[in-house]
């Protein structure tokens, strides 16, 4: 922190803040240390900003007000959908996979699995990251699995247990089926 | 903190996904008690991100205040029950952002002046230094432009992924990660400059005494 001259990599000094591992890919991960380990400047930036992060980080939270004024709220007047409150639930869901299908090229073929195991329960995956458990329109959505870093592939069911492969989308390599089952309006699954 | 980007292990989140949604879904219906379940669960965590985005607690705390009730009339508008947590903090921002040009152009010349306030009291001294640790760190991150403190207090208070960040605020997450680095740099800055600032008067202070 007392060094004011830090000029890391320009290739590089937009990462050296990341944070999470979701920031960055397997990759992009592997190769950011490996330059860490042969660029003390950028090694001292990515330092530094570690330190900042944890000093942000770890500034005292601010005690808010205890409440809201509900009995005046309640009143108030809120901005109606009104084609949201009308339409059946299974639009709801449709337009849930648009917007899900507007995050890749891949999610255009969304599929739905027509399920023997429940009546009303409806299976569809939009092939990369997201895989979705539906109830019929007297019911809510039971429960979505998603994974930034995954494909799945074609589902297939069998007693009420729905059968995904799937593999990593950063290395190739990992690839393993997965189950899934809804259960409590929660879901089970395994590798 | 979305319900999306983090492992569905789920271990991590600190609610269930499932009656988190369902809980936004009946306060979307106006159901008052399902919209005070979300309100008590993000009032200190909205009301600290408002705080640091413009440098006051009290300011911060009314905010609060009004982003839930822009919350609780928008509501019924949101699509996406899934991500309702970078909705909300897309409102939380928006309020700070509105209040800070709201206050700049109310006092044009006086620039965070209660921040210069501070600051000198800051320099008084006294033993707490973690306290005046804390006031320097809040004092850097005003220095920022809104748009770097927004994204990261986002990645380091709030807890958003880049990607979160960038939906939260509607950027492209290569915005993001430059916001997040030059935000970095010239907190690291700010911060360096306060510290030598501080050095100086309490260096002034004990040749006087």
């Amino acid at each position: 922190m007392k060094d004011s001259t830090f000029a890391p990599c320009a290739n590089w000094a937009d990462k050296l803040a990341t944070r999470y591992q979701d920031d960055l890919s397997y990759a992009e991960r592997i190769a950011l240390n490996q330059h860490l380990a042969s660029c003390p400047t950028c090694a001292a930036v990515y330092a530094a900003y570690r330190v900042i992060g944890t000093q942000i980080s770890d500034l005292p939270v601010v005690e808010p007000l205890p409440d809201l004024p509900f009995h005046l709220i309640q009143h108030m007047e809120r901005s109606v959908s009104y084609k949201r409150r009308f339409e059946p639930a299974i639009l709801t869901w449709c337009k849930s996979l648009s917007t899900a299908r507007l995050h890749g090229v891949l999610n255009r073929l969304v599929q739905t699995i027509a399920t023997p195991f429940h009546q009303r329960v409806r299976y569809a995956t939009t092939g990369n990251h997201s895989f979705y458990a539906l109830q019929s329109n007297d019911g809510p959505l039971l429960w979505q699995y998603k994974k930034s870093t995954v494909f799945f592939s074609a589902s297939s069911m069998k007693n009420g247990v729905a059968f995904l492969s799937l593999f990593d989308s950063q290395i190739f390599l990992f690839a393993t089926i997965m189950h899934l089952r809804p259960c409590n309006n929660s879901f089970l699954w395994k590798n | 903190m979305s319900l999306s980007a983090r492992d569905p292990t789920l271990s991590t989140l600190p609610v269930d996904p499932v009656w988190f949604v369902e809980v936004v879904r009946d306060a979307q219906a106006g159901n008052i008690s399902a919209f005070n379940a979300l309100f008590q669960y993000y009032n200190t965590r909205i009301c600290t991100y408002l705080a640091r985005m413009v440098g006051n607690d009290e300011e911060g705390r009314d905010l609060a205040q009004e982003t839930f009730i822009k919350v609780w009339r928008a509501l019924p508008g949101m699509h996406d029950e899934f991500h309702f947590d970078t909705w909300l903090y897309r409102i939380a921002t928006n309020t700070a952002i509105d209040h800070l040009r709201r206050r700049k152009s109310r006092w044009p010349l006086c620039k965070d002046s209660e921040m210069d306030d501070s600051s000198e009291n800051m320099s008084t001294g006294g033993p707490e230094e973690q306290v005046e640790q804390s006031e320097q760190i809040k004092l850097a991150l005003v220095e920022l432009s809104p748009q770097y403190r927004a994204c990261l207090l986002l990645q380091y208070v709030v807890g958003f992924t880049q990607r979160e960040i960038a939906r939260s605020l509607n950027l492209s997450e290569k915005s993001v990660s430059i916001y997040v680095s030059r935000g970095c740099e010239q907190f690291r800055r700010a911060y360096e400059r306060l510290a030598k600032g501080q050095d100086a008067t309490s260096e002034r202070r004990r040749s006087v005494v």
